[in-house]
């Protein structure tokens, strides 16, 4: 696309207002607007309804020094990377498995497409209900979740890996499976894994807090539910502010995962 | 140029004067056009004060080396893009958006893929609230001037050859019985027969539908084949370089226009405008 | 025409690639040669037993280990297929589906207004559309469970409440991958509409919607399988009702069998979606090249 191109589509598109001031601007404008909104709807609901923005920051800073948070949030990511470590061994085994056995692959994939669409959440009671309700089940809700995306990733990668690039392997005298996943199918299979955790992990988050919320017990999951319990609203949303740190840090794991396999890869 | 001059003048007594709506289709006056390239990019001109003037029923071709903004030029007659300064004037009115008064048929036809054939057609129709029934029928008959066959007409876009998918465009844009026909270098997406088909099939549609045409065109035969006048434009910036008369008899389609004994001689012409212009300027940006 | 994957992967990996992997593969496919002869039932019969005889192996196995354990905590397959029955026969199911549709199917279909309207507004607007794609983000990004409690403290329980959490979780993938689609419409497609002097309004029916369906239905995957979540959710956490309703009482009750039953049809109603979506996407996009 030209220069021009996107100089039309931009006239074309373009809503008339706040057109001339710099992106970041307008993000302030909208974000402050937001915020005064919140504060002044505020002031006609009751603070259980509705607790006014500077309240739910105090809170947020309450919980943050008063240790609460950081403990909660030590608790989470513990579970959380428990049940992501699972799904990423069980889902890389399984998948390359299925990806390289052909027999295999013939006799699992239309279920994996079945299993894809299930809701697995309405299986956490019954998750819980098997493996207790201490740490082991709750690892287990989030290995749940965060398995099957794993696998469909693994794969798929593992699958189309290039034909010619294992017959190359091949040619130079590869001959053990080991050597040959090692050497040509992981490395290209490795952007599909890392999206397939990426993904596991947006998952896993979420299978996180339903654990912890269904046994309002531990970590952010049973903050909120404390709180929620008391109708201290503020704190409520203070502690699902938090979430998004947690999925940020996770992020920032995977890509330093990315980094390291990359640096392995050449 | 000396032509071209004369000509505004006329154009420009024409708000006073009712025959000069007559004769005057469209006229351009000292378009200016500038592009900027990225955010901080130097603006880059691209048409210095053109202007020109299309009779009523004249097929005019504009002819230029790449970089000489032909194709701006007919993109901001048809308002699709705004001159810097400089005004568009059809039938006496300034142009300030596009209109169903000039339709437009693109390079890259332009055909909607999710529409069949005869939808397409009936597009322009079905913006303006024509009734279905009566779109129809005008979709069908200009689907058989421009010699598209009614078995296609259930087709989508995607089952055609690039020729037909131009005749439809064509189609498209006769159903608008707009009196100005704007096209930009519409024949440049297909193979060399198909294109001199169509070429013909073109000719022979324009003389019998009396419409004004504005073709765009690098390809010097076809400028000479079709056209009443050929505008050459200079390249980087654009300007008018010179308006050259085809003085070939018509209709055109009856005969073999190539074998006429004045038709090496047109050509060369234009060829040796266009050659001057591109050794002039070098090296030029693709526009 | 243009294929959607490219944008709708950024917006949802998962989806392309569960795609591409239930795809069988060259590998998993049968030599062509082999092919020429063989009737429709002899390909079904080499296509099929494979995966008959693994879940024929798996349930068996399962059979046989919850039998030695505990068939009724461990859901013995054959516990389950009673159990099944049973709730078929009481009613329970067929009432329970009836209510969990009755907000799963308006929930879904605000989303989908909602969403398409938004998705198309924040498309046309590119000011707009960057402005909002952060909230969005965040909305999608946040673990609907999360927000129980004000969900609880701003509808309550009821009918409104569980409306709220589905459309919650379903509106922003429809509208995002809705926006991603009307921001690849082809500028020339546009080009040539606006030289018709088609209004705004033209515009987006004539070319904008036609030429976004297929990221339109992209997002209505996610969105519906969301909104079947959401129904979960809303369910399990707000009030006992419906097929979540049957999963949640059943599990404290340790009766696993039951809890499958009601889960398979969640399952089910996931499975009809996602083949119906497929035959609208097919048929709607006739258009394109094959």
């Amino acid at each position: 696309m030209t220069a021009t191109d996107t100089k039309r589509l931009r006239r074309f598109n373009t809503a008339r207002t706040l057109r001339q001031s710099p992106m970041w601007a307008k993000h302030l404008t909208l974000g402050l607007g937001l915020i005064a909104l919140w504060e002044l709807s505020s002031l006609f609901l009751d603070p259980i309804v509705l607790p006014p923005f500077h309240s739910v920051v105090v809170a947020f800073f309450v919980l943050l020094f008063n240790g609460s948070l950081i403990a909660a949030l030590g608790q989470s990511l513990l579970l959380l990377v428990l049940g992501l470590a699972a799904a990423l061994v069980t889902g890389l085994v399984v998948g390359i498995i299925v990806g390289r056995v052909s027999i295999v692959e013939r006799m699992v994939v239309p279920f994996l497409g079945a299993l894809y669409a299930m809701p697995t959440i309405a299986l956490i009671p019954l998750m819980l209900v098997w493996f207790g309700f201490g740490l082991g089940g709750r690892v287990v809700v989030v290995w749940l979740v965060a398995f099957f995306p794993m696998l469909v990733a693994v794969h798929a990668g593992v699958r189309d890996a290039p034909r010619d690039l294992t017959e190359v392997a091949r040619s130079f005298g590869v001959r053990r499976e080991i050597t040959l996943l090692r050497t040509v199918i992981l490395p290209s299979a490795l952007p599909m894994i890392l999206n397939g955790l990426r993904l596991s992990v947006g998952r896993g988050i979420v299978g996180m807090v339903i654990a912890e919320v269904y046994l309002r017990l531990g970590g952010i999951g049973g903050l909120i539910s404390e709180y929620g319990a008391v109708f201290r609203t503020d704190y409520v949303i203070a502690a699902i502010a938090s979430l998004p740190a947690l999925g940020l840090l996770l992020a920032a794991g995977v890509e330093y995962l990315e980094r390291r396999v990359r640096h392995w890869r050449r | 140029m000396r032509e071209n001059l004369s000509k505004k003048a006329s154009a420009a007594g024409q708000g006073e004067n009712p025959d000069g709506v007559d004769a005057v289709a469209i006229s351009a006056r000292n378009i200016v056009k500038t592009y900027t390239i990225g955010r901080e990019g130097k603006p880059m001109l691209v048409l210095d004060d053109v202007s020109l003037d299309v009779r009523r029923g004249e097929f005019l071709a504009i002819i230029g080396p790449s970089g000489s903004g032909k194709t701006t030029l007919l993109r901001i007659i048809a308002s699709l893009e705004s001159a810097d300064s400089g005004q568009v004037i059809a039938q006496g009115r300034p142009v300030t958006q596009p209109s169903a008064e000039r339709a437009m048929v693109f390079q890259h036809f332009g055909l909607f893929p999710w529409k069949n054939i005869i939808d397409n057609v009936k597009f322009p129709l079905k913006i303006r609230g024509v009734k279905d029934a009566e779109a129809t029928a005008i979709a069908r008959d200009q689907l058989r001037r421009v010699g598209l066959k009614p078995q296609f007409e259930q087709s989508h876009p995607h089952q055609l050859s690039g020729g037909m998918q131009q005749r439809v465009g064509l189609a498209r844009a006769l159903a608008t019985d707009a009196d100005v026909l704007l096209m930009d270098e519409p024949f440049g997406a297909l193979d060399a027969q198909t294109r001199e088909v169509l070429q013909g099939d073109l000719a022979r549609v324009c003389a019998q539908t009396s419409k004004t045409v504005i073709l765009v065109t690098h390809d010097i035969d076809e400028a000479v084949l079709l056209a009443d006048r050929i505008l050459v434009l200079t390249a980087g910036p654009g300007r008018v370089g010179e308006i050259v008369d085809v003085d070939l008899p018509r209709p055109r389609w009856e005969y073999d226009v190539r074998a006429h004994p004045k038709y090496p001689e047109v050509r060369r012409h234009v060829w040796d405008l266009l050659r001057s212009h591109i050794t002039e300027d070098g090296a030029n940006d693709g526009d | 025409m243009q294929t959607p994957p490219s944008q709708a992967a950024s917006l949802r990996p998962d989806a392309v690639t569960a795609e591409a992997a239930l795809v069988p593969s060259p590998v998993a496919g049968r030599p062509p040669g082999s092919v020429l002869r063989a009737s429709w039932w002899q390909l079904a019969l080499r296509r099929w037993w494979p995966p008959a005889v693994f879940g024929l192996a798996a349930l068996i196995l399962w059979e046989l280990i919850s039998q030695s354990i505990n068939p009724l905590l461990f859901a013995a397959p054959s516990r389950t297929v009673e159990a099944f029955g049973e709730l078929i026969l009481s009613g329970e199911l067929l009432d329970a589906l009836i209510v969990t549709l009755s907000y799963l199917v308006p929930g879904l279909l605000i989303s989908v207004v909602l969403g398409i309207a938004l998705g198309i507004f924040m498309g046309r607007s590119v000011t707009w559309g960057t402005l909002l794609q952060p909230y969005l983000d965040a909305i999608y990004a946040l673990p609907r469970v999360a927000i129980i409690p004000l969900v609880i403290l701003w509808f309550g329980v009821g009918y409104e409440a569980r409306i709220f959490i589905i459309v919650l979780g379903s509106v922003v993938p429809i509208a995002m991958s809705t926006s991603a689609g009307v921001r690849y419409t082809s500028v020339k497609l546009l080009e040539a509409a606006r030289s018709f002097q088609a209004t705004e309004l033209q515009i987006i029916r004539h070319v904008v919607i036609p030429s976004s369906i297929p990221f339109i239905i992209s997002g209505l995957r996610i969105g519906t399988e969301r909104a079947l979540v959401g129904a979960v959710i809303a369910e399990v956490f707000l009030s006992l009702t419906g097929l979540g309703g049957i999963i949640q009482t059943e599990a404290e009750r340790f009766n696993a069998p039951y809890v499958i039953a009601a889960a398979l049809v969640y399952a089910l109603l996931g499975g009809l979606s996602m083949t119906a979506l497929g035959a609208i996407e097919r048929r709607i996009a006739a258009w394109k090249a094959a």
